[in-house]
């Protein structure tokens, strides 16, 4: 009797949890579809995810400063005993000062890349890389308070693509990589010095296939691409302007059932070590 | 407030979970397999409290997700609300504390959330099916490793049945 009670009770919590799926749903694409940022979505990830995924950040480098330097100095004192004390202050302040170097050169790069960009740039700092295995994403610190908005694009520090802005909070927003199957861009081949064959298309999609890479396909199965050769956003559409790298042919293959062909390229953007990026206008 | 603590320990792990997840799952990733640290903990944590507060457990843990891919978020919430009554369900059918129940929680916890999933945005496994696979058997298999340890580390924390009461009739 009991435990027949308790069963209908957890079948009423799970068809009202449903029904409660089913109402912020209906909240968030409202939301969406006029354009304004979803209620629940900007408290649970500013109010908590935002705070938690900087905490960890936090204590991730301190682990890397410290605690990965420290282990390093039973090694030193066994190769060199009479200056372990030497040597581990030594090496405590080499590894503040690598630390520091570090960061300078990569200040120095981001100041270097910000100035050098015609479009005014917004930078900020990747917190979440590839949160979930379903989709390719990341989250960066800036939000619609900073003045983001949906369906900017997103630059590494180099100036390569990284993706779109796919949804914004007061604090952070969420962006789609070009390596997620949701994403294309219109993309075209550049080989400086060697121009292409006449007649031939430069022009394709390029699309992520999730695992890394990026494919670039041509409606033409005579489209001159060749390993080695850059590929650049073409400009048409109005998400992306021209110019954009997206990066290199490392192989190509034919369909001559589909007429098509299609180019595997390697990114530009090490997508895995993303630190920091850039949100253009 | 007693009662409570084991579902606010379930909520904490959970936020700390989502938090590792967008920290260190890319950089834990063996190949096609990327483990999941929300459903790992959803499925330990849902198991060892029981139907109702499982289902909102994975209410919370379909949030959490959410608000990071607000591209597909009713999918989310759904696929884990769903998954999270699943394993609270499950209680009743477990001898919780053997080892073979953690890997099991969470097996069932992955599919049922990568199910749903891909029941209700399709548009994921399009491209292509195989490497969807892939990623989700790689997925549930590096979940399952995790299982022990977090299950450990949950009950660590109080959650589930004391000792006093081995068939957690006060749960």
């Amino acid at each position: 009797m009991m435990h027949r009670a308790r069963g209908r009770r957890e079948w009423q919590g799970l068809a009202a949890a449903l029904l409660l799926c089913a109402g912020l749903t209906a909240l968030h694409r409202q939301r969406t579809h006029t354009g304004r940022a979803d209620p629940v979505v900007g408290v649970v990830r500013d109010a908590a995810l935002v705070p938690t995924q900087s905490l960890l950040f936090g204590v991730g480098q301190w682990w890397q400063g410290h605690v990965t330097a420290l282990a390093q100095g039973p090694r030193l004192a066994r190769e060199n005993a009479r200056l372990q004390a030497e040597a581990e202050t030594l090496q405590a302040q080499n590894t503040a000062l690598m630390a520091a170097q570090a960061e300078n050169d990569r200040l120095r790069r981001l100041l270097g890349f910000e100035r050098r960009s015609p479009r005014r740039l917004l930078a900020a700092e990747v917190i979440a890389l590839k949160p979930t295995p379903q989709t390719d994403t990341l989250i960066l610190g800036r939000g619609g308070r900073d003045g983001v908005r949906p369906q900017q694009i997103v630059l590494s520090p180099d100036g390569a693509l990284v993706g779109q802005v796919l949804d914004v909070s007061p604090r952070a927003c969420s962006v789609l990589l070009l390596t997620d199957t949701g994403s294309s861009a219109g993309a075209e081949i550049v080989r400086p010095g060697q121009p292409l064959k006449k007649g031939t298309p430069r022009i394709g999609i390029c699309q992520g296939d999730r695992a890394g890479h990026l494919l670039l396909t041509f409606p033409r199965i005579d489209a001159d691409v060749r390993p080695g050769d850059r590929v650049v956003t073409s400009g048409l559409g109005t998400v992306f302007p021209k110019g954009l790298l997206l990066g290199v042919v490392v192989s190509v293959s034919s369909d001559r059932t589909r007429s098509v062909k299609t180019a595997a390229l390697r990114p530009a953007v090490d997508f895995d070590h993303l630190e920091e990026a850039f949100l253009a206008p | 407030m007693t009662a409570l603590r084991p579902l606010a320990w379930g909520i904490l792990a959970l936020l700390l979970a989502a938090g590792l997840q967008g920290r260190a799952a890319h950089a834990v990733h063996l190949r096609w397999a990327q483990p999941d640290f929300v459903l790992v903990t959803l499925g330990c944590a849902a198991t060892l409290l029981g139907g109702g507060r499982g289902t909102f457990l994975g209410l919370w843990a379909g949030l959490l997700t959410a608000a990071l891919i607000p591209a597909t978020f009713g999918t989310f919430l759904a696929s884990r609300t769903l998954a999270g009554a699943l394993a609270g369900f499950l209680q009743r059918f477990l001898i919780r504390d053997s080892p073979l129940v953690p890997p099991l929680a969470v097996l069932a916890t992955t599919l049922t959330a990568e199910v749903v999933y891909v029941l209700m945005a399709p548009g994921i496994a399009r491209h292509p099916f195989r490497l969807w696979l892939y990623k989700v058997g790689g997925e549930t298999l590096y979940n399952m490793v995790l299982a022990l340890p977090v299950y450990w580390l949950l009950r660590r924390l109080g959650l589930g049945h004391v000792p006093d009461d081995p068939f957690g009739t006060r749960l």
